[in-house]
């Protein structure tokens, strides 16, 4: 882990030193003026992790407490112009979760492909494979400008469900309008049968996703912008400006489905609407004359209805293949937990940014953060908490630089009145990013 | 002929006399074309010269093709064993991310990496496959010699089309007859030699197909009377095109045949083509196994005509004919980025799931395509150009009772010639049921796709 930590702080130097002697960005102008041009950027997350597993994990076979791995999170590479007046088209590839258990041969997947056309400030309208969402402004997170490290899971409901990495097939229109800022999608959902935590038979009293009734997805985001106004030409949210900009927003969104799930009552075959809803405040606010502090808080709402006693496990990039069905919890292998489901759930995250460390800031900057979630979800007896403690390392503001994140999740069991959270697991997450655009 | 390299880097021997009068040809049309490439021209292209004469260069292209469409869907289409009718989907039909050079006077790679169809039945973490790699060695003008996973092939006009400039919204699908049965996207690995002869451009293709056994048509069970790839021949498929150009020359440095030049050239080319492959395909001839060479011959004319070079109007007409020989009663389904993947086998008709219909097939078929440009439209903004067009195909299969008929009537508007243009299609198609008589047509579906391509090069 050390040595991990070594190499990549000696590998962020060069980068550093490139960058102050000034470095070009890559992009390449079509024409004189520069209204019209290409850019190309690429970034990579690297993790470094020890995980204490969930009870019963098993590595082929095998139990294993704890995992310590080495895993690329996230890779990806991108092309993004603006090839002639009003007209914006982005092609990404990319891959998640490039870990131990990957199959070898890893293939490069493309992610986004669409384009969009701005009639105006007001309205520009867009369509093909993108991480245009509404619902809230995390479900667009910029996975490389996060102050967590790494996403807002509770923001992701239908991830991997009816999404291929949060990105759908779909129609947008987005605008600002004054100080609003508004994003409405419809989506093609995909194929929830090709999704690897499908369950083709209908469960009682449980709602799982079903393709039988292959709907429309509807959602949408709108937000005020009560000070200064963030980029809509992406989809994608930045988590902190890093003193760069002074933001507060306040943003309410939904989701829509009809008959996007199906469980039994009774035996009987019984539809549910997935109804999703979600309001949140975002404050990035720069502290001090030189802007060289900065406070970031986030908090949002989220009351989603799935049907009866919906509940999503994830464990993100995890590392275990299998689980004793004698030992297991509710929560699965490895890292997994509840994030989502039918209730309501609570998220909030605040971090706070330390002016620039070193003789002429070569030391780069730390921020400390915490996130936490609160949730009442239907398919428990209780509540359950899980929260992060992290620090942020900029060498060169999102384009270098290191996270440490501790993550304490809760473990549940089915104690007899329902399932509810009997134990509690750490991971620890080393992460360093670089970008390039 | 010096000059004439900065357009084809390929051309640089010209032999004497007439080619003389077709290179002037040339020049004279990129120049009457130069009012329309001059918007064109201020912006710069993703072509990077390594030499300061502009004879070494490598070049990057990238094309998306953006579906919205309605089926109605073939009977007893399902998806989750619910009855599906019609279906509204948005899906990607293509991505490419391409990119060429030529390192050399003479030498040029390519490669090319793609998907095509990712649609909502797609897999998760749809993965980026490589469609073209290749390198082509050219010994002069008259002959190039080329290796690699490549779309060269001969057979017809559109048997290698340049996908994101069709006139129609998609391929000619009966111009791709072994296509996913031993090509894999049209690709395949081969060896080929093209060249320009004066106005006779040629392609000579052998290639090592692709095992039929990993095509997701593939069916191992001999039937009697009606022949299916095999995957136990050794045989190569030799191919090859000849064209006879009458107006002005199209370029041979890529395989792909533009669908129009949108009135950058006066073309007029009449082509022959054939395909044979020894013992592709089997069936049972009175319970014994029975193999059939596949052999496949075309003929077709293309005329792609500027008519009013100042309103910069094109009238643009294909016309194939295609004999197709399988072995008895080949008949082939296709439903192009099919919206549906099963189908409930007491409702189904002969067509299968969604879109699919019979296109290919042992028998005789004509196709024929005609669309005209009309004048650009805006006065102080650029509003593009609307270009109406219609297809169709008819053709006589062996294994169908009936003549399998089928037509598409669209319109491009262009917003910057091919770069980004949409297009919206209607396609009826025939419904074929099995009846005493045989497999008849007894009804016909639609299908209406709204397309928008942008190619960035």
């Amino acid at each position: 882990m050390i040595l991990f930590l070594f190499l990549n702080s000696a590998g962020t130097v060069s980068v550093m030193s490139q960058k102050k002697s000034g470095n070009e960005p890559l992009r390449l102008y079509l024409n004189a003026n520069g209204t019209q041009w290409l850019q190309f950027s690429s970034y990579l997350q690297l993790w470094g992790r020890v995980n204490e597993n969930n009870p019963g994990s098993t590595v082929n076979d095998e139990l294993e407490n704890v995992t310590t791995d080495i895993s690329i999170r996230r890779f990806r590479l991108g092309v993004s112009s603006s090839p002639w007046a009003k007209t914006y088209v982005s092609f990404q590839l990319g891959v998640n979760n490039l870990n131990y258990l990957s199959p070898r041969g890893t293939s490069v997947d493309l992610l986004d492909a669409y384009v969009q056309y701005d009639f105006s400030e007001y309205l520009g309208i867009g369509a093909g494979k993108s991480a245009w969402n509404g619902l809230s402004r995390y479900t667009s997170p910029s996975s490389s400008k996060l102050m967590g490290y790494d996403l807002t899971f509770v923001a992701l409901p239908t991830l991997d469900s009816t999404d291929d990495l949060i990105r759908k097939l779909s129609l947008f229109a987005k605008g600002k309008i004054g100080a609003f800022d508004y994003r409405l999608v419809l989506a093609k959902p995909l194929s929830v049968r090709n999704s690897s935590s499908f369950n083709p038979e209908p469960a009682e009293k449980l709602a799982r996703f079903t393709d039988n009734r292959p709907k429309l997805q509807y959602s949408g985001y709108l937000k005020y912008e009560f000070l200064e106004r963030e980029s809509n030409t992406s989809p994608f949210h930045t988590g902190t400006y890093l003193g760069g900009k002074k933001v507060l927003n306040l943003g309410a969104g939904f989701t829509f489905q009809a008959d996007a799930l199906w469980s039994l009552e009774d035996g009987d075959e019984r539809y549910h609407d997935l109804k999703l809803f979600a309001s949140d405040i975002f404050l990035d606010l720069p502290l001090g004359s030189n802007k060289q502090k900065a406070i970031t808080c986030y908090l949002g709402y989220f009351n989603f209805n799935f049907g009866p006693n919906y509940i999503r496990l994830l464990g993100a990039n995890n590392p275990t293949n299998g689980v004793r069905p004698e030992m297991a919890s509710f929560n699965g292998r490895g890292n997994a937990f509840p994030v989502s489901g039918t209730g309501e759930a609570v998220f909030g995250q605040f971090g706070y940014l330390f002016p620039k460390m070193g003789a002429g800031g070569s030391m780069g900057r730390l921020q400390p953060y915490l996130s936490g979630q609160y949730s009442e979800f239907e398919g428990f007896a209780n509540s359950i908490v899980q929260y992060d403690l992290g620090v942020n390392w900029y060498f060169n503001g999102h384009l270098s630089k290191l996270s440490f994140n501790a993550q304490n999740r809760p473990i549940l069991f089915d104690s007899g009145n329902g399932l509810a959270a009997q134990d509690r697991k750490w991971m620890l997450v080393l992460q360093y990013q670089y970008r390039m655009e | 002929m010096k000059p004439t390299m900065f357009f084809h880097p390929f051309r640089f021997i010209w032999p004497n006399g007439i080619f003389v009068l077709a290179s002037l040809l040339l020049i004279t049309a990129k120049l009457s074309g130069q009012t329309t490439q001059t918007i064109e021209s201020e912006t710069r292209t993703l072509q990077f010269y390594l030499k300061y004469d502009k004879t070494r260069w490598f070049a990057f292209h990238t094309y998306a093709q953006l579906w919205t469409r309605l089926n109605d869907n073939n009977p007893g289409s399902l998806v989750s064993e619910e009855l599906q009718d019609r279906t509204f989907d948005i899906s990607v039909r293509r991505f490419r991310l391409g990119f060429q050079a030529q390192l050399s006077e003479r030498l040029l790679i390519y490669s090319q990496l793609g998907i095509n169809n990712l649609n909502y039945l797609s897999p998760r973490g749809t993965s980026l496959d490589l469609l073209d790699a290749y390198a082509e060695y050219s010994f002069s003008r008259s002959i190039s010699i080329g290796a690699g996973k490549t779309a060269w092939t001969g057979l017809s006009r559109y048997s290698a089309p340049n996908t994101s400039k069709l006139l129609s919204y998609d391929l000619v699908l009966l111009a791709l007859p072994t296509d996913d049965e031993t090509d894999d996207l049209i690709r395949k690995l081969s060896i080929y030699a093209k060249g320009k002869l004066g106005q006779l451009d040629y392609r000579l293709v052998a290639s090592k197909p692709f095992s039929p056994g990993n095509s997701p048509n593939f069916d191992g069970e001999l039937t009697e009377n009606v022949a299916k790839f095999n995957d136990k021949s050794n045989e190569g498929v030799y191919s090859s095109y000849l064209k006879w150009e009458f107006l002005d020359a199209e370029p041979n440095d890529i395989p792909f045949s533009d669908g129009t030049y949108l009135g950058k050239k006066n073309v007029l080319s009449i082509g022959i083509g054939a395909e044979f492959q020894n013992d592709a395909l089997s069936s049972l001839q009175s319970g014994r196994e029975q193999d059939h060479d596949m052999m496949l011959w075309t003929v077709d004319i293309f005329l792609d005509k500027p008519i009013d070079t100042k309103k910069n109007t094109v009238l643009t007409a294909y016309l194939g004919y295609y004999n197709y020989d399988f072995g008895p009663n080949y008949i082939r389904n296709t439903g192009a980025n099919n919206p549906i993947k099963e189908v409930d086998a007491n409702l189904a008709s002969f067509n299968g799931p969604g879109n699919a219909f019979p296109v290919v097939g042992t028998g005789s078929s004509f196709f024929g395509q005609a669309g005209y440009l009309f004048p650009k439209m805006g006065n102080s903004e650029d509003r593009g150009q609307l270009q109406p067009y219609v297809s169709l195909q008819y053709s006589n299969f062996e294994r169908l009772k009936n003549p399998m008929f089928y037509y598409d009537i669209g319109i491009n508007w262009l917003l910057k010639g091919h770069l980004s243009k949409f297009s919206l299609n209607l396609q009826n198609r025939p419904i074929f049921q099995s009846t005493a008589q045989g497999l008849e047509s007894n009804d016909r579906n639609w299908s209406a796709v709204l397309q928008y391509i942008i190619r960035l090069e």
